[in-house]
């Protein structure tokens, strides 16, 4: 799976190229400006393609009598971020398998070093180090310990208090926990719903503050994970800064981007997942063209991939 | 911690009209009932604090170091601390808590617990602690406006009592050297670090249950924000009149009660088992958090003699739930 803040990146540039478009419906660009986080919300979420068309339908069935507060807009704002998430995972799952083959095949705990380094990458380019927002400074320090209200508290134990209230915050969310059945199974449900905390920060810690250079060139520089000399990237930097460089066609860019940096590439599919959706919501589209378009039907780890994994296990145990 | 008691003794001990605790007549509050109750004045919802956590934590501590339970179901909380904290979630868990022990006691016939009945021993257990602690702490308020700010400075004391614990008694002398807005802002970062740590959001697919989720988890983070400030204002400035009302007033937190010494040390890594009959029979009258140790402590120990084969279910009932 690719990761965190990529995801989160992956929406945020994309939705501003989306903001920045006039193919774009006015309904999406309405619901990003108002609810921009919550679209946060859904590219951090699994599960996407399987709930797209079903919430792009109601979204669009009640926009015209849609009253503040009834979720409509909400909805279609992490609907949005849903489907720039389902872009990270079909460009990024093939590429961790592809350059990491050895964490798949060995099947290590944890998550994989290809991702948190692009996670890493990610927080210096587009987040600059964590000066720009939704992210922040001290966000993969050791403990925070460059926050000026870290000295105050213990982190830790704020993070692991502050963390298990989330977590049963989610799992109070899902419908189960209210519903009668047998224990066995009501348990079974608990157990299969909890999110483990599970991805270790140190080392992202680690990774940002003292990188392993031989994973820099193998995931980074080698495969050519992030050119900010590529168009569509300049051009979502600029937008994110304030100014929107008018001096960059955004067709250009998208047809350029095909052939650049994977960011770039992750950037001209979100986008062109947003364009498909604004057309299904305005009519333009049927949804048999939105879920081809969408590639709803297709895996976000190809089969010759995730073959070529097991024939890598398999001579492995021989 | 001068008086040194075993199970058998805590089997005799317990039962003495007099020398227990306020466990008899505990309300029937469930540990999400507190936490659904709480409303902000301004319509955001409190969802769950860290009070009931931070005490499950202890409670858990204690008993594992305990010499009233039994190795395996200290080894059982020990390895399924997860599932131990998430029993809160548990409704009418007096219905289910027999069945979800008695695995665990057929296993102990059998010399060996597995992971499952394990795994279900802690998950009943924190929901025991859960039920002491919000039993303790919420069973008597009033207003539901005024439940949320009690149990924000509730958790606010706590973190507090807890850094000062892992940092040998000597941090936050200084309260007011970040501002608000520091302390803000640290906060909503600390949750975008949870969020990174669960790496992304589970969904409800369950029955067409997805669009009502999405519109939740939208609706709890909007909430989640102002909430936090309103915890750093609790950190940072704290109310005067709100920290009597709350804190001094009713004694919730007395840090020179033995149980709560003893649940800090441990906190801080002691490793030695200890006693602590003398603390809990002391804790009936001293500081609300130092209670509710004693009522979950009692709870474990109750569960380990179950566990262990010395009561029968009839009497695992009477000792936990009834007057």
């Amino acid at each position: 799976m690719s990761e965190y803040i990529t995801h989160r990146a992956v929406y945020d540039d994309s939705a501003r190229l989306a903001l920045n478009s006039p193919e774009i419906c006015d309904a999406f660009k309405l619901t990003l400006k108002k609810h921009w986080e919550i679209g946060g919300l859904g590219s951090v979420t699994r599960g996407g393609d399987r709930n797209s068309v079903n919430l792009l339908e109601v979204c669009r069935d009640n926009w015209a009598s849609r009253k503040e507060g009834d979720g409509t807009e909400e909805k279609l704002a992490f609907l949005l971020g849903w489907r720039c998430h389902n872009t990270a995972d079909r460009m990024w799952k093939p590429i961790y398998r592809t350059l990491q083959p050895e964490h798949y095949v060995e099947e290590r705990e944890g998550v994989s070093d290809i991702r948190i380094y692009h996670d890493v990458i990610v927080f210096r380019e587009v987040y600059d180090h964590g000066r720009l927002a939704p992210l922040t400074l001290a966000f993969l320090d050791f403990q925070m310990e460059r926050h000026p209200a870290s000295s105050a508290i213990s982190v830790k134990r704020a993070e692991d208090l502050f963390g298990a209230m989330y977590q049963r915050t989610l799992l109070e969310l899902q419908s189960f926990v209210q519903e009668e059945m047998e224990i066995d199974a009501w348990l079974d449900w608990v157990f299969k719903k909890i999110q483990p905390l599970y991805v270790d920060l140190t080392a992202y810690t680690e990774a940002y503050y003292n990188p392993n250079t031989d994973y820099l060139r193998r995931f980074i520089i080698e495969p050519n994970f992030y050119d900010r000399s590529d168009a569509i990237i300049r051009l979502a930097r600029s937008i994110q800064l304030g100014e929107p460089d008018v001096g960059i066609d955004l067709q250009k860019a998208l047809q350029s981007a095909k052939s650049e940096s994977q960011y770039a590439q992750a950037l001209e599919w979100g986008y062109r997942y947003l364009k498909v959706s604004s057309d299904f919501f305005e009519h333009k589209i049927d949804e048999a063209t939105f879920s081809r378009l969408s590639d709803l039907d297709k895996p976000h780890k190809p089969k010759e991939i995730m073959d070529w994994i097991n024939y890598l296990k398999e001579k492995a145990r021989n | 911690m001068t008086s040194h008691i075993n199970r058998r003794d805590f089997l005799k001990k317990s039962t003495i009209a007099g020398v227990g605790l306020s466990f008899g007549g505990w309300m029937s509050l469930q540990p999400g009932q507190a936490m659904a109750a709480a409303a902000l004045a301004n319509g955001h919802v409190l969802k769950m604090n860290i009070t009931p956590i931070a005490i499950a934590d202890d409670c858990a501590r204690l008993a594992i170091y305990s010499n009233v339970t039994v190795k395996p179901y200290q080894q059982a909380l020990a390895q399924n601390w997860d599932a131990m904290r998430i029993g809160g979630v548990l409704r009418h868990g007096e219905k289910h808590i027999a069945e979800l022990l008695i695995p665990a006691r057929n296993g102990m016939k059998h010399g060996n617990i597995d992971p499952k009945a394990a795994r279900n021993a802690a998950f009943a257990s924190g929901w025991l602690f859960h039920r002491a602690a919000n039993t303790e702490l919420y069973g008597k308020t009033t207003k539901a406006g005024d439940d949320a700010e009690r149990m924000i400075y509730h958790d606010v004391n706590v973190l507090r009592e807890m850094s000062l614990a892992e940092h040998g008694g000597k941090m936050a002398a200084n309260p007011s050297s970040p501002t608000v807005n520091d302390m803000h802002h640290l906060l909503l970062t600390l949750k975008q670090r949870t969020e990174l740590r669960l790496h992304t959001f589970n969904p409800d697919e369950r029955n067409g249950a997805t669009e009502n989720w999405v519109f939740k988890l939208g609706e709890w983070d909007k909430d989640y924000r102002p909430l936090l400030a309103r915890y750093a204002e609790a950190m940072v400035s704290p109310d005067s009149w709100k920290v009597k009302k709350y804190l001094e007033a009713p004694v919730f937190y007395d840090r020179t009660d033995a149980i709560i010494r003893c649940a800090r040390e441990l906190q801080a890594g002691l490793q030695e088992p200890v006693d602590l009959w003398q603390s809990v029979v002391a804790a009936k009258s001293q500081s609300l958090y130092a209670r509710a140790l004693a009522n979950g402590y009692y709870a474990a120990a109750v569960v380990s003699v179950f566990i262990a084969g010395d009561i029968d279910e009839v009497m695992l009932k009477t000792k936990l739930f009834s007057a």
